[in-house]
């Protein structure tokens, strides 16, 4: 009983708070930030050079990397640059793609709308290498003396809320812990994770791209329209 | 209304006014830090003080208007006057500073500067 309820009506409540929360952000963003030009009180808009389309070879990606790469995080965190793409795109990939998902579905609708379905080793590899890049940031927040200085149990509880799906669902497939309690977790911190992503921490899964698209930086992707 | 002098005590409302017309993006700039620490050596002092965890623009964000917001603007003088260390000494507000979720962190010390001033705490270049 509690399975269906957590399946169905609260699992649909918590995705339309994520995708109304995720807009009131967007529009959040556009109203504090400002279109370039628009006159500022402390600094001249002016200032900016023109921003020209980039053009891309070896030459200028080499001169990119004399000029900026080496002191861009590219340059300096090489190894965290890495593990953090890795981790972005393997927890938006696995539940995206997962084989018990798409399964669910067809019971649910009688149709799976993804052509794409990861196989079984594909599921436990992406779901290792997730654990591996968890480990990573746990060992970061542990270890590394700048990290560690802005650490809170805030930075902690994010990092197990995170983990919590993950975890849960692996143990469920490979039937590790008693599945249906596995299972009820898995439900309710997926539920959870949807209510919160849009107001903790989390948010900066959607201001990573409207900062790296839309803001004005010699760092980001693009021309910029925008600055704060 | 005349400035407070370096004894009066805080006018903690003038500071609570002051967080209120900022409240929004201080507020989101708060949330969406990760504490991932890649704009530590984007800092120049950060690289130049043996890569102390102080100088690293978030821990100097979180700790000047990020511990003003915590405590909703009820601090004493002397709060006030760590964050002036904070705002003035470890950040030369040189604007370089480079945050890959797109923090603005030099307006946020900017407006730790505005408050510490507005409580006639400022940092005395002369008596160094």
């Amino acid at each position: 009983m509690y399975y269906d309820y957590i399946r169905g009506p609260i699992a649909w409540a918590c995705f339309a708070v994520f995708i109304v929360g995720m807009l009131f952000q967007v529009i959040r963003f556009f109203t504090l930030s400002r279109k370039l030009g628009t006159p500022d009180n402390h600094l001249n808009p002016n200032i900016l050079p023109p921003r020209t389309k980039p053009q891309f070879s070896m030459a200028t990606l080499k001169s990119w990397w004399h000029l900026k790469g080496k002191v861009s995080i590219i340059g300096s965190h090489p190894v965290m640059l890495t593990v953090t793409t890795v981790f972005h795109l393997t927890i938006f990939i696995l539940p995206l793609f997962l084989l018990a998902h798409h399964t669910l579905f067809d019971q649910l609708w009688g149709a799976s709308f993804c052509p794409l379905v990861l196989s079984q080793f594909w599921t436990d590899l992406l779901c290792i290498v997730t654990f591996g890049c968890l480990g990573f940031f746990i060992a970061r927040r542990l270890f590394l003396p700048r990290v560690r200085a802005i650490t809170t149990l805030y930075d902690w509880a994010i990092l197990i809320m995170v983990a919590a799906p993950f975890v849960t669902g692996f143990c469920a497939i490979h039937n590790l812990l008693d599945y249906e309690t596995m299972i009820i977790i898995h439900l309710i911190s997926v539920n959870l994770l949807m209510l919160t992503l849009p107001f903790t921490k989390f948010v900066h899964m959607i201001f990573f791209f409207l900062n790296r698209f839309f803001l004005r930086s010699e760092y980001n992707f693009g021309a910029g329209s925008r600055r704060w | 209304m005349s400035e407070p002098t370096a004894t009066e005590p805080v006018n903690t409302g003038q500071i609570k006014q002051l967080l209120d017309q900022h409240k929004t993006k201080m507020k989101m700039a708060l949330r969406v830090c990760a504490h991932c620490s890649l704009c530590a050596q984007s800092c120049f002092l950060f690289n130049t003080r043996e890569q102390d965890p102080i100088y690293m623009p978030s821990h100097k964000f979180i700790n000047s208007i990020g511990r003003l917001y915590k405590k909703k603007g009820n601090v004493d003088r002397q709060a006030l006057e760590e964050i002036s260390e904070i705002a003035w000494k470890r950040c030369v507000l040189c604007t370089r500073c480079y945050c890959p979720l797109g923090i603005d962190i030099p307006e946020m010390i900017t407006l730790a500067r505005t408050i510490c001033r507005s409580q006639n705490v400022v940092n005395d270049f002369s008596a160094e």
